[in-house]
């Protein structure tokens, strides 16, 4: 049994103004298995950080789950109460490194007191076993905890307060880490030192670490799997590898093309054609044909069903019979 | 003073910054430290370097935003910054800037139009500012114009207000453009298609760019399809390394220009090294 389970996940946005609902994920299924890492790949506006927020029952309105499930170990979190979930779960079992980490402390708040607070909201009010645990923690990220408590985070740069971000995910020790961009604002050699950290989290302390990220370059370095998001909906699963090798759905090949690398000729590298879709327009059938080079009639009407290509999940016309 | 050679140079500038430390103690932090840079008409200098090496203090030096603590910045062979009147009216046409954050840098009370607009007028009264406008929103890739022109910047992508953002940077008819990470906060997947149209804007009239980076593929890239400039490393607030890019990958001299190859995410390198076993 997967550790994660996300079953047919249906969730809008709705804007009474405009008195229309967005469709920020449209009957996404995946599965998260314990131990691994998996990426989930999309542009801005493909519903990674939506799902993200989802799966730790932090969607706030207008956001609304309107249907699907997710298991964590067989047990459909979103049909608990939310003391419930929020006493055996949030961040106990899952925790989260949000997206913008340099952005989410508060600034008149020394590093301690952040720990200090976090435990506080899970019923925790040992300070001095507090801070033996998040001394461990910042330790296992490289940082030291006697210079780092005392500071504010304005005082600390933007990888440090990444790890720090880090460090607070891991607090309650957690089985299941979402990190949400977590390398998106930094510089490459920054980026390349906290890719490391999250090898190192989930090879050490066993954890299970679901990867967002907009960019399949750094895709390889990190995770064993990726699953690829498309305006909400998946397109492909499969293993980095094999994924990033032969790209089986249109969309990922184009993915793949527009990035490039250092020795790439300036021909192959292609932006991927058409416009990103606007989210306030539904798409009738496969979310990319207007962009896809192999579009056929029945793209434009009937959603592709989740195919099976050679042990992978591809959700396109192509592999129809 | 300088000969004129140059559109814009830097001749051995340094910026320092003073940091108080503690009560009576000061620090000074090197931002930029005996830097010279020559950019030629029709020049593409891509700067890259990690967050902290003086990337955007090198920007704001060219932009004449931030005096030099010594060395000279020259414009056409003056100072930049004892330019006066109608000399320094034409530094500031002249030379412009895109910025990092498109969801900052636009006014959010000015619809796409009036933001474009503005600036037209201000450089060019004689011509029709909604006409111009167009016609840049064309040139960026925003098409059809008439869509955007009345539309606020909350209504768009992050994408598309950055096009605006080079769009807006078009409207004096600058001679350079200094574009400070101006794909930082895009997705790496669009990234490619601002290069394509900084290609084209430079294709199409006389235009140099200075390109600051820390996607080191991505400034190969711009290199490459523009079929002239060359690549600045800077470290530290020192120019490490400059000159061809694919000799500078390929052949690095600097300890820290190879980290930085290392560092980038490289899907055919990483093809490369699973062919092999590595």
């Amino acid at each position: 049994m997967p550790l994660l389970s996300v079953r047919n996940l249906n969730v809008e946005y709705r804007l009474p103004d405009l008195k229309i609902a967005v469709k920020a994920l449209k009957g996404v299924s995946m599965d998260v298995n314990k131990g691994e890492i998996v990426s989930i790949v999309g542009e801005s506006g493909s519903g990674k950080s939506t799902l993200a927020l989802a799966i730790m029952r932090m969607l706030k309105p207008p956001a609304v789950v309107r249907g699907g499930s997710i298991y964590y170990n067989g047990v459909d979190i979103l049909s608990l109460s939310e003391h419930e979930f929020n006493l055996k779960y949030k961040w106990v079992k899952v925790s989260m490194v949000p997206q913008a980490s340099q952005n989410i402390f508060n600034p008149t708040m020394r590093i301690k007191d952040h720990f200090l607070d976090t435990a506080r909201a899970h019923g925790i009010s040992d300070e001095a076993e507090v801070l033996k645990r998040a001394s461990e923690v910042l330790e296992f990220t490289k940082l030291d905890p006697a210079r780092v408590f005392n500071l504010y985070p304005h005082q600390l740069s933007g990888g440090m307060k990444q790890r720090v971000a880090i460090a607070l995910s891991l607090l309650l020790n957690p089985e299941l880490v979402i990190m949400d961009e977590p390398t998106a604002a930094l510089d490459v050699v920054t980026q390349m030192e906290i890719l490391k950290l999250v090898k190192m989290i989930n090879e050490e302390l066993g954890t299970t670490i679901i990867f967002i990220t907009h960019d399949i370059s750094i895709v390889p370095m990190i995770a064993s799997r990726v699953i690829v998001l498309y305006n909400g909906e998946v397109m492909e699963i499969g293993p980095t590898e094999d994924v990033i090798v032969d790209p089986k759905h249109p969309y990922t090949k184009a993915l793949v093309q527009s990035i490039p690398s250092l020795s790439s000729s300036p021909e192959e590298v292609r932006p991927i054609p058409g416009e990103p879709p606007n989210p306030l327009e539904d798409i009738q059938g496969c979310p990319f044909w207007p962009r896809c080079q192999y579009a056929m009639d029945v793209c434009k009407v009937e959603k592709p069903g989740e195919y099976n290509v050679n042990g992978r999940v591809v959700r396109c016309h192509l592999y129809g019979k | 003073m300088g000969s004129d050679e140059y559109l814009v140079e830097l001749k051995d500038v340094c910026v320092y910054f003073t940091e108080r430390v503690g009560l009576f103690r000061k620090r000074v932090i090197k931002a930029l430290d005996h830097v010279s840079l020559g950019i030629r008409e029709n020049d593409v200098i891509a700067v890259v370097g990690e967050s902290g090496a003086g990337k955007t203090t090198m920007g704001r030096v060219i932009l004449g935003l931030q005096k030099p603590t010594s060395g000279l910045a020259l414009f056409r062979g003056k100072d930049i910054y004892s330019l006066r009147g109608r000399e320094f009216e034409e530094f500031r046409r002249s030379v412009q800037w895109v910025p990092q954050d498109p969801y900052s840098s636009l006014d959010p009370s000015l619809t796409i139009g009036e933001q474009l607009m503005a600036p037209i007028r201000r450089w060019n009264p004689k011509v029709n500012a909604e006409a111009r406008a167009e016609e840049l929103l064309k040139l960026v890739g925003l098409v059809p114009p008439s869509f955007y022109m009345n539309k606020y910047p909350h209504q768009l992508s992050g994408g598309q207000r950055q096009r605006v953002a080079i769009a807006r940077s078009l409207a004096s008819n600058p001679r350079l453009i200094v574009a400070d990470e101006p794909v930082t906060m895009i997705d790496s997947s669009l990234r490619i298609g601002f290069v394509n149209t900084f290609i084209e804007l430079m294709r199409r009239s006389s235009l140099s760019l200075v390109f600051i980076t820390h996607d080191l593929a991505l400034a190969r890239i711009l290199l490459l399809k523009s079929g002239r400039g060359r690549i600045v490393i800077l470290r530290n607030g020192r120019i490490v390394e400059e000159g061809d890019v694919n000799e500078i990958i390929n052949n690095p001299k600097d300890e820290y220009t190879k980290v930085l190859i290392n560092a980038a995410p490289d899907l055919k390198r990483w093809l490369k090294n699973r062919e092999e076993g590595v």
